[in-house]
This record gives structure tokens, sequence and C-alpha cells, in this order.
């Protein structure tokens, strides 16, 4: 429900921002398309600016990634002026040739944490990543929590994966990992050109109450972060989302609301995760950092209008008839385009309905629910 | 949790929403257009007067510009920003540091994250002006769990004209202070966050 962002206020608290786009890995699943830098990237100079514009428009938490941001020469110099200027600066890093000077600049920085991408175990990750991949990544989490710094991972779930998940939780945390974000795999990018490797869409009916399950385990020291492109609603969802707020539940995508995503080129979008330039697609683009300020970027009439003027008529497929349509609003804003026309398939609500798995949800669906999937043949309900 | 439960608990979000936005900004403009004196508007933290009074009458540079900031005990409700001058005759406008957050959060749980810069006090012709800086951010963690920051930079006052007018920003906003957590920090200490693409920023007044 958009009004509820609006009353909040659209302001920028969460920023993720890429530094360069260059990359020293080529992964499969990159959405960004990581590998060669951009052709103009944010000198040292105007990034040190941004980072300022930044912190005064009320941002808060900024997370430093790549391409490889460590490929950014004054990475930690610009996460050094964030901290400096009150944000908390967290950073995503494959890993590859992460080392303990690495760990001690972030450190010095003053950087809350150092996130690490890990795609499964050995055969796994390396077959998305590169060979040696792997052993590289875990020596970088070793490393970094030897030198004192929390050390988190990411990862994207995919067909590869999806059964890893309880195993690899307790590897990770073995090896100190203080936090870990779990996102589904999108086909946007790279991904895009492997879709053998996207998680099928009814995995989700064990997959997120799997997930839901490993929320619930109570572990002071381990926390589990679900990322935005997976739920929502139905009976896992408390356990996916805090419980002791105000609102406790999903509410729709929140890019250029009060997240913000800029690229290494300047361009400033509601997520970085959106598509731009690289995919060919310019639409949520809202401007560019060496041509406007980010404030007059993001205060402009029309900006990120697909969330600020949120209409439900958007909306597509079964999303149209879904009882919180007003209020997921389709879910991931990136997801939902990556995926074309026929509304959010990764919504767990949108699958347990198709499938007729009640049992999942909180509540019986509406006939306009129910009816949207008449006639349609559907698949065997999956299992674990 | 049900489609009902959600919507009553939007309802009711929203309804505290409003409250919140209605109640200081009416307080404000009441003040303003009241006629009040210099010292209601300026605020500092301790209730007294900061240091940028109104100067009606002829000429006399405008008030430089207030301290700002709040997170006090005792001051008004929100920060205003730093004063600004302003004469009948037309004088400098004052400059306006940015307001630091307000101490509503406090009750509210406002979504406070420091205040920005204050707009810079609305250099007048007459001299009634005040800067509201900081005006919805900044101050404590409230009921809902909003992690407190400090007050961002002031986006530079702006300097009358001879005739009260605007013209070029001057000086940037000072810094404003640190939000304290005074209530509703068990939220903020325990409110799951999540993050967002990246990272692991802590979620605030409501999650995801």
């Amino acid at each position: 429900m958009i009004k509820v962002l609006e009353q909040v206020g659209f302001f920028p608290h969460t920023c993720v921002w890429e530094l360069t786009l260059a990359c020293n890995l080529r992964c499969k699943h990159c959405g960004s398309v990581a590998g060669r830098q951009r052709s103009a990237e944010l000198s040292l100079d105007e990034c040190l600016r941004v980072a300022g514009e930044l912190v005064a428009m009320g941002c808060q938490n900024i997370t430093l990634i790549g391409g490889e941001a460590t490929l950014y020469p004054g990475w930690h110099e610009v996460g050094r002026r964030l901290v400096e200027l009150g944000a908390q600066v967290n950073m995503i890093s494959n890993g590859l040739t992460w080392s303990a000077e690495h760990a001690e600049r972030a450190k010095a920085a003053g950087f809350c944490a150092v996130s690490f991408s890990v795609d499964g175990f050995e055969k796994e990750h390396d077959e998305l990543r590169s060979r040696g991949s792997f052993e590289r990544v875990v020596r970088a989490i070793d490393t970094t929590v030897a030198a004192g710094l929390r050390a988190g991972v990411n990862t994207t779930i995919n067909r590869l994966n999806r059964h890893q998940l309880p195993e690899l939780r307790k590897y990770l945390m073995s090896h100190g990992v203080f936090g870990w974000q779990v996102q589904l795999a999108t086909p946007s990018g790279n991904m895009g050109e492997h879709r053998e490797l996207l998680l099928p869409p009814e995995d989700l009916l064990w997959l997120v109450p799997q997930i839901a399950q490993l929320c619930r385990i109570p572990c002071p020291e381990f926390e589990i972060y679900v990322g935005h492109n997976i739920g929502y609603f139905g009976n896992p969802e408390p356990a996916l989302r805090a419980t002791d707020v105000a609102l406790p539940f999903w509410l729709g995508c929140r890019a250029g609301c009060q997240i913000i995503g800029i690229e290494s080129g300047g361009d400033v979008k509601g997520c970085l995760s959106l598509p731009s330039s690289v995919h060919g697609e310019h639409r949520f683009v809202e401007g560019n950092l060496k041509e406007k300020s980010l404030h007059e970027i993001w205060t402009s009439p029309r900006a990120f209008a697909y969330n600020r003027l949120f209409k439900e008529e958007q909306l597509l497929g079964f999303c149209r008839v879904c009882r919180f349509r007003d209020v997921c609003r389709g879910g991931c804003a990136w997801g939902i385009y990556a995926q074309g026309g026929s509304g959010n398939q990764d919504c767990f609500y949108y699958q347990a309905v198709k499938h007729g798995c009640f049992d999942l949800l909180s509540e019986e669906p509406t006939a306009e629910e129910t009816g949207y999937f008449a006639g349609q043949t559907l698949a065997t309900p999956p299992c674990p | 949790m049900t489609e009902r439960d959600i919507r009553d608990h939007i309802n009711a979000f929203l309804r505290t929403k409003l409250q919140t936005l209605l109640v200081p900004a009416s307080m404000g403009l009441g003040l303003a257009l009241g006629g009040c004196d210099s010292s209601s508007l300026h605020s500092n933290p301790d209730g007294s007067g900061n240091t940028a009074p109104l100067h009606p009458g002829s000429g006399g540079a405008g008030g430089a510009g207030g301290t700002a900031g709040t997170t006090g005990t005792g001051g008004i409700p929100y920060g205003t920003g730093g004063g600004s001058g302003g004469s009948s005759s037309g004088g400098s406008g004052g400059t306006s540091s940015g307001g630091a957050g307000g101490s509503w959060g406090v009750v509210y749980g406002f979504p406070l994250s420091g205040g920005t810069g204050g707009t810079a006090g609305l250099p007048g012709v007459g001299g009634v002006t005040y800067g509201i800086g900081g005006f919805m951010r900044g101050g404590a963690g409230g009921l809902y769990g909003f992690p407190p920051s400090g007050g961002a930079g002031g986006t530079a006052g702006k300097t009358g004209s001879s005739d009260g007018g605007p013209s070029d920003a001057s000086d940037s906003g000072d810094a404003g202070d640190s939000g304290r957590d005074v209530i509703g920090s068990e939220a903020g200490k325990t409110s799951d966050g999540l993050v967002s693409e990246a990272g692991f920023s802590k979620e605030v007044f409501f999650n995801e």
C-alpha cells in the first residue's frame, strides 16, 4: 500500500551503491552482467560528493558492491567518508582476491560488515562462478573474521543449491558468519541466458516454509535476512518478517520510496537490481549524478513513478485479482519486470493458490483468486 | 495473519501517522501565524531561545543560523532550523543551519533519521521568518524502533536580498545531534530487519 510508504516519507534510507561494474568473475547468474567497467564511472571525488549528498538526504545504510567492489581503487575511502558522515556501511565481495589487507582497510574505515557471495557448496558454487572460487571465498570469510570484522554471506537460491540451505547454514555458522541473506535467482542479466538454473516456481511451496523454519531457529549470533523477492503472505510469512514492528508483513517494493540504487556510471535507480543500460532498458533510470544532484533526481515530480504513483492497473496476471494486490503491489519490482507479463510467479501466495495448497495459507483464497486458475492443468503438487 | 489482520494493522498505522504529521505541523503554523515571539520558534533543546531572534523593524541583518537541533527534553516538539532574519525593510536573510532531529519520535516513534538540513529561513519582507529544519526527521527511535542517527547537514540558508527575496545559498547547515533511543527502544533493538538488496541494514518502522 503505497500510502503507507508515502506517510513514512520518501527518503533514501537504504542505498546499494555499485562502485564499479568491473569484476574478476563472470558468474552465470549475475544480474548486473558484471565484467568490464562502465565507460565513465564516477571518480573518487565524485563519489565523495555523492556520499555527502546521500547522507544529507537521510541515508543511513549503504552497501558498496560491484562488479567486484575492491576493484574500485578508492572503495575504502568512499566507505570511510560515509562512515564519518554517520552512515552504516557494508560491502559485498566475491572474495576472490580478498586478503588480510582488505579486511584491515575495511575495518579501519569503519565498515560494519563485509558480506561474501556463497552460492552453495563447492561443486555448485564453482559451477556458477569459477573453479576454485569456493575455496577462496571461504578463505576470505576466515580472514575477515580473524581480523575482527563481521563477515556475512549472500546466497542466491537456484536449482543447483536449492536443497542445501539447512546444511549451508550450519557450515556458515561454523566459520563465524554472523548473518546470511538469501534471495531467489531472477531471470535477468546473465541468468536470463541460463534459465535452466532457475528455481522451479512450484518449489517455493516447500522452500519458503523451509526458509521460515530456519528463521525460527533461535540463534542470536546468526541471523537470516530474507531478500525482498521471497514471500509473500501465507503461513510462513511471519517467520520471514519481523513481528515486533508496527507492520509485520510485506508491504511491497520500496524502490524509490526508501531505497535507492546508484550505478558506477552515476545512473540512479530505485533499486540497483532494476535493469538499466546494460540490459538495454532505460525506464528505471531517473537521472545521472554527473548531470544532476541526487536531491534533484530524488525529488523530481515524476521520479520512481512505478512505485510512488502506483496504480493497480499496472499489475499483471494473477496479481490483478490477488486480495493483497494493493498491499503487495506485485512484490519485487525487479522480479516482476524480469518475469515478463504473467504476474509474479515467484510469489508464494500465487503458487499456493495455483496448486490448491490452501493449508499453507492463513485463510481460504477468494473465489476470484481460485477462478483465475480455473481450467488450467496444474503440475503435480511439489514435495521437498 | 489474515487479510483482515493486515488491513487492521495498516489502518491503525495510518491513523497514528496522520496524527504525528498534523499535530506538529499545525503547531508550527499556528505559532507563526499567531505572531509569537522568536523564542518560541527557535527553541533549543533545553527550551531556551536560540541564537536567531527575529528582528522586525528596519534594517538589520537577519539572524544567524541557529544551531537548532533538539532531541532535548524540554524543547519544542521538533527541531526548528536556524532562524532567519529579515526585516521590514529587507535585511539580509538569515542563514539557516539544519535543524537536528525532533524529539517527537520519542512519543510517536516517527521514522526519524536525523535532521536533514533546514531549508533555510524564509527571508521575508517584514521579517517573520523561520526555518524549519529537520522537521520530519531526526531524534530518537520511537515506538516503531527506528534506529536513531545523527542529523544531517543543512542545505544552506538563503541570504535574503535587500527586498527580502531569496538569493544565494550561504552556508551549509550544521550536523544535527545524534538521536537518542528513548522509548520504543525495545523495538529498535530487536526489530528484524532485512536487508534490502544487500548488506545487513536493520529495518525500521516496518519490516520486510
